[in-house]
C-alpha cells in the first residue's frame, strides 16, 4: 500500500506531503489535536519518529482522558524518543528508538540503552529493550532486570532468548502488579508468538 | 479541557476548511472529506447492502462532491451537502438495480470474516442486515435517514423530495417490519 | 419536530438502530477508481486550474483514508486467511476468556485505539481475534462492553500506561 501511494503521489508530481494527521483532527478537541500535531511537527523535523506519538494521542482519548493529559503524554514521550536516539546514536532504526524510549520511562538508563547497541552493532536492539521494560513491569527491580538483559546480550543471544527470559518472569508465580478489579478472567493458554 | 461539542462550532470549522480548499489548501480539503468519510459508507452499506453498489455511489459522490465544491451554498454544512450528493446517487442506483437479486451475493460480500462459528454479535448483525433488505427501498431509506443519520422529517423533505406525511409513513412501516422480523427470528438479541 | 418523533419506543428497533450507528462498518475500497477518475480529469483538462491542487488533495485523502482504513479491513479481512497476510506480518491471536459480556473489542497500537475497528469474536465463554502485525512491540488493551479496559491476564502488562488504565504488550518478531 505505501509503495502504490509514493507511485501516485510521484505520478501527481507531489514530492512531499505535510498534511496535518486527519486521525488527530477528527478525534480530538481541536486545541487538543492543535497542540498534538504541534509536537508531532516538531519531532518530525528533528528526524524522530512521529506514529507513536499519534497513537499516544489516540490511546489518550479512546480512555477519555483529558486533552491536557493527553498533551503532556505525548510531550514526555517526545523527549523520551529524543533521550533514546541520542543514546542509540543518529543512525538508530525507528524501532529501537521507540523501544528505547519505554525503556527510559521504565526506569532504564541512557548509559544502558547505549551499552545494549555497543553489544548488538549490528544488530537491532529493539528485544532486548523491550524485554528490559517487560521486566520492570512485571515486577524486577530496575537493576536486576539490566543483569539479566545485560548477561545475554553480552552472550550474543538471540531475540528468541530474551523472550523466553520475558516469559518465564511473566510464569504465573511470579509477582505482577496490581490492577483494578476485572471480571472472572482464566489465564489464556495462548502463548506469544 | 472541554470537548468542542457545540453544533456551531463544528460548523465553523466546517466552512473555514471549504474556504481553505477552495483557495488550494491542500490539507484542508483532505481532512473535510476524512471527516465525513464514515457517515457516508455507513449510510451506502446499509442502504444499499452489497459492497459493489456501495462502492460505486461512494466512488461517484466523492467525485461530485470534488468537482463541485464552489457551488456548496452553506460551507458550514458540507457535510449534509455531501449527503445530499450521496442519497441523490443511491436513489438513483435504486431505481436502476433490483436489489433483492442481489440479496444472496449480498450477504457473502459482507462476510469481511470467513466464519469459524459467528459469535452471537455477528448473528445479531447479519439478521438486521437480512431484515433491512426484507423494507422497501423508501422505507430503508427514510429508515435510515431519520433514525441512523439523525436528520429531521424537514431536512429528510429536502434530501428526498418526499413528503414529510409520506416519509413518516416510510419511517412506521419500516419500524413494523424490522420489529415483527426480527422477533421471529430470535428471542436472544435483546 | 416534537421529541416523540425522535424517540423509539421499541426496544427490537432501539437496538438496531444502536448496532446500526455504533457497529463496525465495512470500508469501501474506492480510492483507486476515485484517483484514476481525477487522474483522467486533469490529463483532459477537464479540472478548472485552481483545483487541479485539489485533484492532488483528494488523492492524498483518499490515500491516507484509505491507509488508515485498510489497517482496520486488513484486521477484519485476514481473520482466518493466512494467505492474504503481507510478507513482513505474522498473524497474532488475542484471547480473552470472560464472561457476562457482551461485547469486546481489541484497541492498540496497530489499530489507533479505535474500540470499533476490531471487535472480538466470541465462542462460548472465550472471546477472540487474530490479527496480521507485523515485527514490533504494540501496546494494547481489551475494551469489555464499551466501557472498562482490561489487561491480556496471558501477557506482559505494559509499565508506562499514561491514563491510569490496565494496558498489555505484545512483541512480534521475524
Amino acid at each position: 500500500m505505501v509503495s502504490r501511494i509514493l507511485l501516485v503521489l510521484s505520478a501527481l508530481g507531489f514530492s512531499s506531503l505535510q498534511a496535518q494527521d486527519s486521525r488527530l483532527q477528527t478525534r480530538l478537541p481541536a486545541e487538543v489535536a492543535s497542540q498534538v500535531q504541534g509536537l508531532v511537527d516538531s519531532a518530525a523535523q528533528n528526524g524522530l519518529p512521529t506514529e507513536p506519538l499519534i497513537q499516544k494521542a489516540l490511546e489518550g482519548q479512546s480512555k477519555g482522558a483529558e486533552g491536557a493529559r493527553i498533551v503532556a503524554a505525548v510531550r514526555t514521550l517526545s523527549g523520551q524518543l529524543g533521550e533514546s536516539r541520542t543514546a542509540l546514536g543518529p543512525d538508530a532504526p525507528e524501532a529501537d528508538i521507540v523501544a528505547g524510549a519505554a525503556c527510559l520511562k521504565a526506569g532504564a538508563t541512557p548509559a544502558m540503552i547505549t551499552e545494549l547497541r555497543r553489544l548488538r552493532p549490528e544488530q537491532s536492539v529493539a528485544v532486548p529493550l523491550g524485554v528490559l521494560s517487560d521486566l520492570v513491569a512485571l515486577g524486577v527491580d530496575v537493576p536486576k532486570a539490566w543483569e539479566q538483559v545485560h548477561s545475554l546480550a553480552a552472550a550474543h543471544g538471540p531475540d528468541t532468548d530474551f523472550l523466553a527470559l520475558r516469559d518465564r518472569a511473566s510464569a504465573p508465580n511470579t509477582k505482577q502488579p496490581p490492577g483494578p478489579v476485572q471480571p472472572k478472567l482464566v489465564p489464556s493458554a495462548n502463548s506469544p508468538p | 479541557m472541554a470537548l468542542s461539542s457545540g453544533l456551531s462550532e463544528v460548523s465553523q470549522t466546517d466552512a473555514v476548511l471549504v474556504q481553505r480548499a477552495l483557495a488550494g489548501d491542500q490539507a484542508a480539503y483532505a481532512e473535510l472529506m476524512a471527516r465525513h468519510r464514515r457517515r457516508l459508507e455507513r449510510y451506502a452499506w446499509f442502504l444499499l447492502g452489497n459492497r459493489e453498489d456501495a462502492e460505486e455511489v461512494l466512488q461517484d459522490t466523492f467525485l461530485r462532491a470534488f468537482r463541485g465544491l464552489d457551488r456548496c451554498q452553506e460551507p458550514s454544512r458540507v457535510g449534509t451537502w455531501m449527503f445530499r450528493i450521496l442519497v441523490n446517487r443511491c436513489r438513483s442506483r435504486l431505481a436502476k438495480v433490483d436489489l433483492i437479486e442481489r440479496g444472496a451475493t449480498a450477504d457473502a460480500a459482507f462476510a469481511v470474516a470467513p466464519s469459524e462459528g459467528e459469535s452471537e454479535r455477528g448473528e445479531w448483525r447479519e439478521e438486521i442486515e437480512r431484515a433491512l433488505k426484507e423494507l422497501t427501498p423508501d422505507q430503508r431509506e427514510a429508515f435510515l435517514l431519520k433514525h441512523v443519520e439523525d436528520f429531521s422529517y424537514q431536512e429528510i423533505e429536502s434530501l428526498t423530495g418526499a413528503p414529510a406525511s409520506a416519509l413518516r409513513m416510510r419511517v412506521l412501516r419500516a419500524c413494523e417490519g424490522l420489529r415483527r422480523r426480527l422477533r421471529e427470528g430470535s428471542r436472544d438479541y435483546v | 419536530m416534537s421529541d416523540s418523533e425522535d424517540r423509539i419506543d421499541d426496544p427490537v428497533v432501539a437496538a438496531v438502530v444502536a448496532e446500526l450507528k455504533h457497529g463496525p462498518v465495512p470500508s469501501l475500497v474506492v480510492e483507486d477508481r476515485v484517483i484514476g477518475a481525477l487522474n483522467r480529469d486533469l490529463k483532459a483538462h477537464r479540472v478548472p486550474s485552481r483545483l487541479q491542487s485539489l485533484a492532488r488533495a483528494a488523492a492524498i485523502m483518499l490515500l491516507v483514508a484509505g491507509s488508515v482504513v485498510a489497517t482496520w479491513l486488513g484486521s477484519r479481512r485476514l481473520v482466518g486467511s493466512p494467505e492474504a497476510i503481507g510478507p513482513a506480518s505474522q498473524p497474532v491471536r488475542f484471547t480473552l476468556e470472560a464472561s457476562g459480556l457482551r461485547r469486546v473489542a481489541v484497541v492498540g497500537d496497530f489499530n489507533n485505539w479505535d474500540p470499533r475497528a476490531t471487535p472480538m469474536r466470541r465462542h462460548g465463554g472465550t472471546w477472540d481475534i487474530t490479527l496480521p502485525l507485523r515485527p514490533g512491540r504494540y501496546r494494547y488493551s481489551f475494551v469489555a462492553d464499551d466501557q472498562r479496559y482490561l489487561a491480556d491476564p496471558g501477557r506482559p502488562p505494559a509499565g508506562d500506561d499514561d491514563f491510569g488504565t490496565p494496558t498489555s504488550v505484545i512483541t512480534v518478531v521475524n
